[in-house]
């Protein structure tokens, strides 16, 4: 049996088997089905937990003791995604048997299509597993406050659970897109049913936002399929095709493999690098050669026919990395496919608010890294300037766009856009030289996503505990809540602190890293774009202290005599926020426990984009 | 040194940990009772916990906590204080050892004999100091007989007291060196100035958390009435928060700590947020008032700009030096004092300590570049290489050099120049927010909103000093232009600050402007070269401030929160303790001879005279300090004799005015000896003799400001650097006339104050009357925050606003155009839908339904019908049969 | 006479007995008599093939078991009819099939 494919497929899907588990439960037991559904969570969080022991035994037990600076060993290039990949292709022909603790499973599913049930786990998808397991636990805390149709509440939750997980498990293209499609309906309806008052307006939006650029996710991935990979592909499946068609002529191969194709988009960078005609054309005939030693020999032809590959256009690239990169800057906010997300923060319930925040968004910061980046890099790098710009929209205007808000729900949720800015901002700054910076800004980045999930989750949170008691979420009517809820008044004071990016708390380190690599980012023709980027964010610190004091004072400080016997916080709020406050305090003070199974495969992935030639 | 052994600078550690176990306790400890709270009076368990944690009335418990543990971490740094000055020696001579042999190789062995008189000299003071130290003294034993590794030796010694531990890293492969850059540090490292800022930060702080055990204490009711915040019924009543205040004054003084403790410009960094949040959770305490949360957000979003340029400059730094450790920067940017040749020297002139500059003469591809040095001009300047290789030659002039524009630790780099100056700027911005120069001074009063032992503690003798602390840190970075702009702010700062006091009438509110002017003079200081007489103004003006911000706190207390000088009056006999004591600082910031305030401030002087001297056209950086230093006489008394002589101004407050119990006038009395004697030397007339000043200046002063061989005719080295040679000599030729001329400036202030404070020989108002406009314009703290209203605040939500607009209208209105257009769309494809297609498949149904209903008649419902029909049917079919197969021509 | 005209013999009486039959469901208003004509038509066919298993040897037997079908199917309509027509009287009171039209279009 294969450990890792039962450990990953389990924590995809028992939450789906606890929403089936749920249709037993008879009318009139909401409470058990409560129970039940934070049962089912808790199982997920721990066997994800499982997952990562797994992972960081592969990480230590791979590990590199030559490069040591500073007397620290680091997890070896062989535990990369594509590095591991390989190694399980050449494990299988062998022996036949998967490898069971590589952290990669691949099993056919559509074989017609070449579709694969192809999950794995890296640095970058087991960070956001963990982030997504432990909120979904805290959010089902949070739930408790639902009464209305509580079993429709507690299925679509746990639906929407196995979505996210599958989309960060998932290294089939196609198979992603599944569950990021699966994802899709629960959040509609948990938004749609249980939200505000505007809240069909919402979800409809939220809805129409997603599936628009879902399409182009969609389109992007068929034009990859329909490119023919065969190139690049292990021998083993060139081998296999060329079986079936018995001769008559060579087998195209089509896949939705990630670390396949993320291959070939590097190999198109690196062909689109080469100056002359006659370079190109001896790159494709080593690309050919290579072939050639495994099977028939190849004719001009088949030359003349590579050097058509739609991977080596640049056009290619820039088209569908701009199509996968509309289709994930809609999740993640940019700027301006954003303005789904106040509405669909304030009108959704805490809870849902939480995920929404805490987890969706990182979908779109994850799609970058894992797909956009690794296939079109070509298209990423020349495209830096314009991504770093829009980044820096991102966060000033997001900032500015808080400070005006006077729904409280709204004030997080801009201020969430003007976090996420920091993510891409953190990916995109690809720089000419000095790439070290750039590997500080993508674990910035990485490490931006996760302090996010933390500190705007415990944010929506803090603002639903007042919206309880309130019923309201204007800012100017509130005032003096720090008296009579000391404990609440404290506990978000921490949290906000964490967005504003206080040191010691878990927003500042991401936030910092990327700032770091800022400065050194420049394109030939901005050279000083990097060091502009960096000033202003740099004075957006200043925006974001305004306007996250000025709500701590509108809310907590001051006098108000209508809140005075208000009830602090309850030990049910208590224990859903405190797990925040604590991550929140030791993301904080040691990122290196974060960092030191992530930074390997963040920084392998710039390694890998960066070592194309420049 | 053995690994296993301990190291003495973790004392220092120690004493920063501590107060943030204070704090984390305390933080729990009033969760916990406060989360229990409403199930005591249901279970029994919880009540006797409750109880047990202190039950619903605050307690004095969180005071004791905080102020042990800030104690002993006075303990612990007074103990490590006193171990590093038994070392600091042997350290210093070994460093000068390793230099010397280094500047002239072959040579080192002349000073042998000398060296070890020394080093027996300094073992006999570590014995002395503490017994441990025998195992030193073998060593040292042995290290006679064997022939002597400096190096090795001074590492060893350099171990004890500097460590560091990895906050983050990232190592990526496609750097030619995997060390460089890729790891973020926290660490520690102690020498004199941290050493001492220590023995200064926990003294005051312990003495502040005793002061405030008494000046809190009406926290300690279960019901406290704020007089300034009213309600519709009246006063407005909270629960007291006694172990609050503890548990953030505990929490800022671990930042403040941390921030001395640091070895790199992160950790300060780091800290240095911190103290700004504590700052803002102390000025905010009394958080029911409007005046305090405003002056919170203030003050933290005034240092955030500061922070900004903070960040700038780390950026700059971190980029082209890819580290934050201090030292490690200071290498890069400054010229080591020697090359394989024995030394650097660029012309005639030794270029050891200096920024080297040149110009490019051609860049490669790969990065590195041709740089041609030219006589102290250029664009770049040179980042010289952190690990010097085997044969390390150093930048000559006129030669051309190969550097990097991004360097490995044995290459040189290059930095263009302006960059250099921007971080250095960057950075003394953030220094401006923290120390509240000129244009960010502006928080500063108003944070005196919150209780007095904070303003005392955060807001006078420590966190504004942070920023002092950091210019004097970052020395090294700091190019002459950027120094030009240290004095020049310092210099507008300490006048403008001056100026405003001169005309305040609320007592915390005249010593947070004579502050923000001492701040200015200290920077001032620093920007002209003096140093030493920078950080040791930072040094005496802690105490003396402390003194008098809790001298003011003990009038408070004692009048019931009166601080308005004009209701006070005549408080001499009433409180006598506080009166003298203050008075002590008074004449302690006015730089009365012998008082610790004189020996700094007079340094500052004769160097801001030094540097008029040699650059005549900066003639203001003289002329302010020293009017201002009449200014300062004048207006320090002013509040004295306002608060403490002539006639009771408010019968009311007079007749209820008492002296403080001890817990408040212990402090007082010890702040009073310390401000009086802190920087005492021998012999105590000649300012520049201060031991304290010595200790920094020999120990501690960056080699950029100290270099060079002269010695003065008590055979102290003189304070000449290599960027302020000149300066320095002048400030030492001349340092008895400006001792005099700053003599004769505060005894005018003095006479003016008497004149019209204490004999009453002119009225005030009379001034007041005379120059309204200039009285207003002061009253309005030289419209600053009018100003930056106007031009930053308003604008900033001018902006907010028209972002929400854009969302709204913009964004969200296309967005719903769209929406309505495809609404519209599809109601008219609707029509064509209904009309048209609908329209036919609904015409075909309705011809058969009118056939259907007329044939429903045939349904008749009787039987006989339905037979009738039936028997007709066979028939016609029969017929139709019959008539078919007939046609068909069938018989 | 020759079979063929024995045979048509047959089949004008049970041609007769159908008509009759049809007749008489037609124009009795009385269940019963309505059901007296459907055994009337039944007969008229069995008639029918009663002769046609005489005359004709291809027949033979089939003739025969229809006739018996027949039989057996008039025997089990009029019970389940006379159920029908006993329930209808239950609920009308009586047996008059006109006022049976609820089933009307």
């Amino acid at each position: 049996m294969e450990t890792d494919l039962l450990m990953m497929s389990l924590c995809i899907f028992i939450p789906s088997a606890f929403a089936l588990g749920l249709l037993f439960f008879p009318k009139g037991t909401e409470e058990y089905m409560r129970w039940w559904s934070l049962v089912g969570t808790a199982a997920t969080f721990v066997f994800s937990m499982f997952v990562f022991i797994d992972y960081y035994a592969m990480l230590q037990r791979n590990q590199d003791n030559t490069l040591t600076p500073a007397g620290i060993r680091r997890a070896d290039a062989s535990t990369q995604l594509s590095a591991r990949a390989e190694a399980a292709a050449n494990v299988k022909a062998r022996s036949g048997e998967p490898s069971s603790d590589d952290g990669l499973a691949r099993y056919p599913w559509i074989g017609r299509f070449g579709i694969e049930y192809y999950l794995g786990i890296d640095g970058i998808s087991m960070a956001m597993v963990l982030l997504t397991t432990v909120l979904f636990f805290l959010s089902m805390i949070a739930s408790w406050g639902i009464e209305k149709h509580v079993k429709g509440y507690c299925m679509l939750f746990l639906i929407l659970e196995t979505g996210v997980l599958g989309t960060f498990f998932a290294l089939d293209f196609f198979l992603f897109y599944i569950f990021w499609e699966v994802m899709l309906l629960p959040m509609y309806f948990l938004i749609g049913i249980w939200g505000g008052p505007r809240r069909e307006y919402a979800a409809i939006k939220f809805f129409l936002y997603t599936l628009f650029g879902s399409v182009f996710i969609l389109i992007a991935l068929l034009a990859f399929y329909f490119t023919d990979v065969q190139d690049f592909a292990p021998k083993e499946t060139v081998a296999a095709a060329n079986a079936a068609v018995k001769g008559k002529g060579t087998a195209e191969i089509h896949t939705f493999d990630l670390v396949l194709l993320a291959k070939v988009g590097k190999q198109g960078m690196d062909w689109m690098h080469l100056e002359s005609e006659a370079e190109r054309k001896k790159f494709v005939q080593a690309i050919v050669d290579r072939r050639e030693k495994e099977r028939n020999p190849t004719s001009a032809a088949d030359v003349e026919r590579r050097l058509e590959q739609a991977f080596f256009s640049p056009t290619f690239q820039y088209v569908m990395f701009l199509f996968l990169f509309v289709g994930f800057a809609i999740k993640v906010p940019i700027f301006p496919f954003h303005t789904w997300l106040p509405d669909a923060h304030v009108e959704a319930p805490t809870p849902i608010s939480m995920i929404l925040a805490g987890i969706l968004l990182k979908l779109g910061g994850y799609g970058i890294l894992r797909i956009a980046y690794p296939i079109c890099p070509w298209a990423a790098h020349a495209l830096a300037y314009y991504l770093c710009i829009l980044a820096m929209i991102n966060i000033i205007y997001g900032a500015f766009a808080a400070m005006a808000q006077t729904d409280f729900k709204k004030l997080v949720a801009y201020s969430s856009i003007s976090h996420m800015g920091y993510v891409l901002l953190g990916i995109a700054v690809w720089p000419e030289s000095n790439f070290n910076n750039w590997a500080w800004g993508m674990n910035g980045a990485m490490y931006q996503m996760i302090a996010h999930g933390i500190s705007s989750a415990g944010m929506f949170f803090c603002v639903g505990v007042i919206y309880d008691r309130a019923h309201h979420r204007n800012l100017d009517n509130f005032r003096g809540l720090n008296e009579p809820m000391p404990l609440y008044g404290g506990i978000s004071a921490l949290i906000f602190f964490a967005g504003l990016g206080l040191p010691g708390l878990c927003g500042f380190v991401g936030e910092f890293m990327v700032i770091l690599s800022t400065w050194n980012f420049s394109t030939p023709d901005h050279p000083h774009a990097g060091k502009v980027l960096a000033i202003l964010a740099a004075l957006t610190v200043v925006i974001t202290a305004a306007y996250i004091l000025w709500t701590l004072q509108r809310v907590y400080l001051g006098t108000n005599p209508a809140y005075k016997d208000y009830k602090d916080i309850t030990p049910r709020e208590l224990v859903c926020i405190i797990p925040l406050a604590i991550l929140a305090i030791v993301l904080g003070i040691l990122p290196v426990l974060i960092l030191q199974w992530m930074e390997p495969h963040v920084t392998g992935l710039v390694d890998s984009l960066v070592q194309l030639k420049m | 040194m053995p690994e296993n052994e301990l190291q003495p600078g973790l004392l220092f550690v120690v004493a920063t940990l501590l107060p943030i176990a204070s704090f984390t306790i305390l933080l729990l400890w009033g969760a916990i009772r406060w989360a229990l709270r409403p199930y005591a009076s249901d279970n029994a368990t919880v009540k006797t916990i409750f109880e047990g944690l202190g039950g619903a009335v605050p307690g004095q418990a969180p005071a004791y906590v905080a102020t042990a543990a800030i104690g002993l971490a006075f303990l612990c740094s007074f103990a490590g204080f006193c171990i590093f000055l038994a070392e600091v020696g042997e350290m210093h001579e070994l460093k000068h050892k390793l230099d010397h042999a280094k500047l002239h190789p072959g040579h080192h062995d002349d000073h042998d004999h000398d060296k070890n008189e020394k080093a027996k000299h300094n073992e006999q003071k570590v014995d002395k100091a503490k017994d441990a130290k025998g195992e030193e003294k073998k060593k040292v034993d042995a290290a006679k007989q064997a022939p002597r590794n400096l190096q090795g030796e001074y590492n060893a010694l350099k171990n004890r007291w500097e460590g560091a531990w990895d906050w983050a890293r990232v190592f990526p492969k496609s750097t030619h060196d995997s060390a460089r850059g890729s790891i973020l540090q926290i660490g520690f490292r102690i020498d004199m100035l941290a050493a001492v800022m220590f023995v200064m930060v926990t003294f005051i702080a312990t003495l502040i958390h005793l002061f405030s055990i008494g000046y809190m204490s009406d926290e300690l009711q279960k019901e406290v009435e704020d007089h300034e915040v009213h309600t519709a019924h009246g006063h407005y009543h909270r629960r007291g928060r006694f172990g609050r205040f503890f548990m953030f004054l505990s929490l800022f003084c671990f930042s403040m700590l941390n921030l001395i403790l640091a070895d790199n410009l992160f950790q300060i960094f780091v800290s240095w947020e911190l103290v700004g949040i504590c700052s803002f959770l102390l000025i905010g305490f009394y958080f029911e008032r409007t005046s305090a949360s405003n002056a919170a957000n203030k003050a933290f979003i005034t240092n955030r700009i500061g922070d900004a340029g903070f960040i700038i400059g780390l950026l700059i730094f971190w980029t082209y030096f890819g580290t934050f450790n201090f030292q490690e920067i200071f290498a890069r940017v400054r010229a080591p004092e020697a090359d394989s040749h024995g030394a650097i020297k660029l012309g005639k002139e030794s270029a050891g300590h200096k920024i080297v500059r040149g110009n490019l003469v051609k860049k490669y591809p790969d990065g590195s570049a041709s740089i041609k040095v030219e006589n102290g001009v250029g664009d770049v300047a040179f980042i010289f290489p952190r690990e010097t290789p085997g044969h390390f030659d150093a930048p000559r002039l006129g030669r051309e050099k190969y550097a990097y524009h991004d360097p490995a630790p044995t290459q040189y780099g290059y930095i263009p120049y302006w960059l250099l100056i921007v971080g250095g700027l960057g950075i003394f911005l953030g220094c401006v927010g923290k120390s509240a120069q000129f244009p960010l001074q502006v928080w500063l009063p108003d944070a005196m909103e919150g209780p007095t032992p904070v303003s005392a503690l955060i807001h006078a003798a420590t966190m504004v000093a942070a920023g002092v602390y950091l210019v004097g840190r970052c020395y090294p970075l700091f190019t002459v232009e950027v120094l030009l702009t240290i004095a020049y702010v310092g210099a507008i700062t300490l006048f403008v600050a001056a100026s405003i006091a001169v005309v305040m009438t609320d007592i915390k509110k005249v010593l947070a402007y004579s502050t923000v002017s001492q701040l200015g003079y200290m920077m001032l200081a620093l920007g002209v070269g003096g140093w030493t007489a920078g950080l040791l103004h930072l040094l005496t003006h802690a105490f003396f401030k402390a003194l008098l911000f809790l001298g003011s706190g003990s009038v408070i207390y004692g009048c019931h929160h009166q601080q308005d000088m004009l209701k006070m009056g005549g408080l001499y006999p009433k409180m006598k303790i506080t009166a003298l004591t203050m008075l002590m600082g008074v004449l302690a910031i006015a730089g009365t001879p012998f008082f610790s305030g004189w020996y700094s401030k007079d340094e500052i002087l004769a160097g801001a005279f030094g540097f008029f001297m040699v650059n005549k056209h900066h003639f203001l950086l003289f002329l302010l300090p020293l009017v201002t230093a009449g200014i300062t006489t004048f207006y320090m008394f002013r509040m004295w004799f306002m608060t403490f002589t002539g006639k009771p101004r408010d019968e009311h407050v007079y007749d209820h005015a008492h002296e403080s119990p001890w817990p408040m006038t212990v402090p007082l009395i010890l702040l009073a000896i310390l401000s009086v004697g802190v920087a005492w030397g021998w012999p105590p007339h000649e300012p520049s003799h201060s031991w304290l000043g010595h200790q920094l200046h020999h120990y501690s002063q960056p080699k950029t400001v100290e270099f060079g061989d002269l010695v003065d005719d008590h055979g102290h080295g003189i304070p000449v650097d290599v960027d302020f040679v000149a300066e320095n000599r002048s400030a030492l030729e001349n340092h008895a006339i400006v001792g005099f001329l700053a003599l004769g400036v505060v005894g005018i202030g003095l006479a003016f104050a008497l004149v019209l404070y204490y004999y009453g020989v002119l009225d005030p108002e009379d001034a007041k009357e005379q120059f309204p406009g200039v009285h207003r314009f002061l009253m309005n703290k030289w419209c600053f925050d009018e100003f930056y209203s106007a031009a930053l605040v308003r604008p900033a939500l001018q902006i907010a606003h028209w972002c929400r607009n854009v969302d709204t209208y913009a964004i969200d209105g296309f967005l719903n155009l769209v929406g309505h257009w495809t609404v519209l769309t599809s109601a008219w494809s609707g029509r064509f839908d209904r009309g048209i297609i609908d329209g036919s498949v609904n015409l075909l149904a309705d011809v058969s339904y009118a056939i259907g209903s007329w044939l429903r008649n045939v349904q008749t419902g009787y039987l006989r019908s339905y037979i009738l029909f039936l028997a007709l049917a066979a028939m016609g079919v029969w017929i139709l049969l019959y008539a078919w197969a007939s046609a068909l021509g069938a018989p | 006479m020759n079979p063929a005209e024995q045979l048509n013999l047959y089949l004008a009486l049970g041609a007769l007995l159908f008509v009759c039959g049809v007749v008489c469901m037609a124009t009795k208003r009385n269940a019963i008599g309505v059901l007296i004509g459907v055994e009337l038509v039944l007969n008229g066919a069995n008639v029918n093939f009663v002769a046609f298993s005489r005359y004709n040897p291809a027949f033979e037997i089939e003739g025969m078991i229809f006739a018996l079908f027949v039989i057996v199917m008039a025997a089990g309509e009029a019970a389940v009819a006379l159920a029908i027509v006993l329930n209808f009287y239950n609920n009308h009171t009586t047996v008059d099939v006109d006022s049976a039209e609820e089933l009307k279009g």
